[in-house]
């Protein structure tokens, strides 16, 4: 070996084992510190909500009598994980929902695996069942079926396993956050008014949001049904039918779909029956569909308010949650 | 698996426990293999049969090297290494842009031809490795170094997980001595090496992703910019990509040292240099190094007059450029450091070297070198040529457009972080990191790395991939 001329740090390593130790503890005795600031300030400890964590769960729907949801926010405001693991321990609960998302391409994807023959609770609503809607969801598909690695999986579940305990790890309470929030408004951000778990599924408090809430969700859709006129009804059962053949797909290999129509309150649902009136639409489908169709409106718990108009608040959710599971057990219950 | 991850943390956490079980050194290194090889795999586990072929390519090629006087076969040796290396990273990273570059070329003479799209996945770190076999086998073929006596050891050189993906690129005489005996956990080198990572993910966690990305990005995703905009943007970036590859250079170098190994530095304090040659001796020191011998110097250097020494430089940076990325705007990246250097090789024919100490020559060299970098950077990162050549016009007051793509705040904190790297830089421009910290006083030192580290816990950021990752 004869050439060397390159310089190193660790040619002459300082004195450093003070200096780490210290650092390492004021670290610790910081971070604790802020942890239990954040808790004395009533910032809570969630799940946060990304790709990796949907592909966490795409990876358990072929598990056998596996109960899969699909949707957007509101099957993952409304459904309870607890009521449903009361009623069926050990079956496996896979959530799949989007929010903000209309779901169709999740659903074509269930019915183009032949190992899926698990259920299916399929959370629709009447303007999602729109042809320039149906690739919504297929770009977080193609990222868990191209970019999903081992590493990816044990990365997210590490940081699974500390996001339920640690209220430092919500956005809410980063710095970057804290800072604008600080910068724009003088106050520390807003608390969270709902708490994710490992589900992916919300429990949301609107005691206090929700008036407010109430009249954002109201005008969005307004605004929404001024850009964008209702399909005209036979448009809209084509492509009911195409949801349906899916539907379809998944029964013929043993599996169930109950495609559920998740509530909505006040102005809001008054809104959405202007645009899609139940009867010249969604009644129309639910006589000709092999799938299973269950409407809020149907429901003992028909006359629960949402929160924001919305979302169920989750005091509400396993109320309806019970009352979804009691409509699917009379009928034709879960696959196997 | 990115220094800046949880799953890295629990992966070293692991490595470095195994790393202090009392076992033969054969049997801890070859542990240090098994896991660089996880390591790499975690990004696309196929590609390790990549670097697999590699190693054993170089292994048998250097052996054979050392064993033959015939000059023929030796040739015929270093050939086949050279053919090997160079056609896989050619025809990963740079099939596409040959193919589409060889279309342009037709399309020019008026000919049709349609490139096929390969789009192979690149895999990552292949121009690091790559470039360190290369050098490995050079070497023994000049006979400058005794091939690796044990194969364990050339495929601990090659694919050790800290400098694997990014560098720095070892020397194979540096590393394989390394190999010989066995390395420990110290504490005194446990120590120096956290504090190296704690300031390395600094950089890249808080200084890199979270301060100066953002006003970089929306200069250069933007498709118009005023002046303002476009100066806020290249001196963002100029930020962003020393602060995101020297962090990662101080975490590779941290955790090698957690181990016992030592890798070369990467970064001396490149935006205090005075003169586009001193910058290259600071900036990616071992890239430099690299061109410097095995691509400059055989090209003739500088021993054969003053036009070949132009021609050479220009050469070795176009080359610099194009190992950046498979596209344009990095050869002109390349050809613009090719044209400074050589213009600054003209000047000081007629400046001293006392001259060059004077503060005001100093300090102005220094500012003028760091606005030429940074000039050059917008070329660098600009989507494409085009992008990049309206952009420097924008920074040249070629524009109608009013500044409007940063907050005011925003500018003022690119402003500020630049400020404090540049006199960071020249302040500490003899200073290695080590003198530098330990000048500072022990509370102050504390409670700045302590900072720091709540800062990278308390940013987390969406573990953002490192620059040089792409290359």
């Amino acid at each position: 070996m004869t050439k060397r001329s390159s310089t190193f740090s660790f040619d002459h390593v300082p004195a450093m084992r003070g200096t780490a130790a210290r650092v390492i503890t004021v670290t610790m005795v910081l971070l604790a510190a802020m942890e239990l600031g954040a808790r004395a300030l009533d910032y809570t400890a969630s799940v946060t909500d990304d790709e990796d964590l949907l592909c966490l769960q795409l990876e358990r729907v072929e598990e056998p009598g596996s109960v899969v949801l699909v949707g957007a926010s509101r099957i993952r405001a409304g459904f309870s994980a607890d009521v449903f693991r009361e009623r069926y321990p050990g079956r496996p609960l896979v959530n799949l929902a989007l929010a903000g998302k209309c779901p169709l391409a999740m659903l074509a994807e269930l019915a183009d695996n032949d190992e899926f023959h698990g259920s299916v609770i399929y959370a629709i609503n009447e303007s999602c069942i729109d042809p320039r809607l149906r690739s919504h969801q297929r770009g977080n598909i193609n990222y868990c079926e191209q970019q999903w690695s081992t590493s990816k999986s044990i990365s997210r579940r590490l940081r699974l396993a500390l996001e339920p305990y640690l209220a430092l790890m919500r956005p809410t309470v980063g710095l970057a956050n804290v800072i604008q929030s600080l910068k724009e408004h003088g106050t520390l951000p807003e608390h969270d008014y709902y708490q994710m778990n490992a589900d992916r599924l919300n429990d949301i408090d609107f005691s206090e949001k929700g008036p407010e809430l109430s009249k954002v969700r109201v005008a969005r859709l307004r605004a929404h049904h001024r850009r964008n006129k209702p399909l005209p009804v036979a448009t809209w059962l084509r492509e009911a039918r195409l949801m349906d053949s899916y539907a379809q797909r998944i029964q013929q290999r043993g599996g169930r779909v109950w495609v559920v129509r998740f509530p909505t309150s006040g102005t809001f649902w008054q809104l959405e029956e202007r645009a899609y009136p139940r009867s010249q639409y969604w009644d129309k489908f639910a006589a000709e569909a092999s799938a299973h169709l269950v409407h809020f409106a149907d429901l003992p718990t028909a006359d629960l308010a949402c929160g924001d108009q919305s979302h169920l608040d989750g005091r509400d959710a396993p109320a309806f949650t019970a009352a979804l599971l009691d409509e699917i057990e009379k009928k034709d219950g879960f696959a196997d | 698996m990115l220094f800046n991850s949880l799953l890295f943390g629990a992966f070293f956490c692991v490595v470095l426990t195994l790393h202090q079980l009392r076992a033969p050194w054969w049997l801890r290194k070859t542990h240090l293999v098994v896991a660089s090889y996880a390591f790499y795999a975690a990004w696309n586990p196929p590609f390790v049969l990549l670097l697999l072929a590699s190693t054993i390519v170089d292994w048998l090629v250097a052996r054979s090297l050392a064993r033959t006087e015939n000059q023929l076969a030796r040739r015929a040796l270093l050939g086949a290494s050279l053919l090997v290396n160079l056609g896989l990273l050619a025809s990963f990273k740079y099939g596409d842009f040959l193919l589409a570059s060889f279309g342009d070329a037709v399309a020019l003479w008026g000919g049709q031809w349609n490139p096929p799209e390969l789009g192979w996945v690149l895999p990552v770190g292949i121009s690091f490795y790559t470039f360190q076999t290369l050098s490995y086998t050079i070497d023994v073929y000049r006979r400058e170094l005794t091939p690796a006596r044990s194969f364990l050891d050339f495929a601990l050189f090659v694919g050790f997980f800290p400098q694997l993906v990014a560098g720095p690129i070892v020397r194979a005489s540096e590393f394989l001595p390394q190999c010989e005996t066995p390395q420990r956990t110290t504490l005194d080198g446990l120590s120096w090496g956290l504090l190296l990572v704690i300031i390395g993910l600094f950089q890249k966690v808080v200084l890199a992703d979270t301060l100066l990305a953002p006003a970089s990005d929306a200069v250069f995703g933007a498709d118009q910019w005023g002046v303002l905009d476009a100066w806020v943007g290249a001196l963002a970036f100029s930020g962003q990509i020393f602060f995101d590859f020297s962090g990662y250079s101080l975490c590779a170098i941290g955790v090698a040292g957690c181990l016992g190994f030592r890798l070369p530095e990467n970064f001396n304090a490149p935006y205090a240099a005075l003169g586009l040659s001193d910058f290259w001796r600071r900036w990616h020191i071992t890239l430099s190094s690299w061109l410097r011998d095995y691509l400059y110097v055989p090209l003739g250097g500088n021993r054969r007059g003053a036009l070949r020494t132009y021609r050479n430089l220009m050469l070795t940076m176009l080359l610099g450029g194009l190992w950046h990325g498979a596209a344009w705007n990095f050869v002109i990246w390349g050809g613009l450091h090719g044209l400074f250097l050589s213009i600054e090789r003209y000047i000081r024919q007629w400046v001293s070297p006392a001259e060059t100490l004077r503060p005001a020559l100093l300090v102005t060299g220094t500012t003028s070198t760091f606005l030429l970098t940074t000039y050059a950077w917008v070329w660098f990162r600009a989507a494409d040529i085009e992008a990049a050549g309206r952009i420097s016009g924008a920074m040249f007051g070629w524009s109608t457009v009013p500044s409007s793509l940063h907050e005011p705040s925003t500018r003022v904190s690119v402003l500020l972080v630049m400020i404090g790297l540049v006199a960071t830089h020249y302040l500490t421009r003899e200073k290695s990191l080590a003198q530098t910290l330990v000048l500072v006083p022990r509370p102050l030192r504390v409670l700045a790395l302590s900072l720091m580290l709540i800062a990278v816990v308390m940013v987390r950021g969406n573990d953002q991939a490192f620059i040089y990752f792409q290359f």
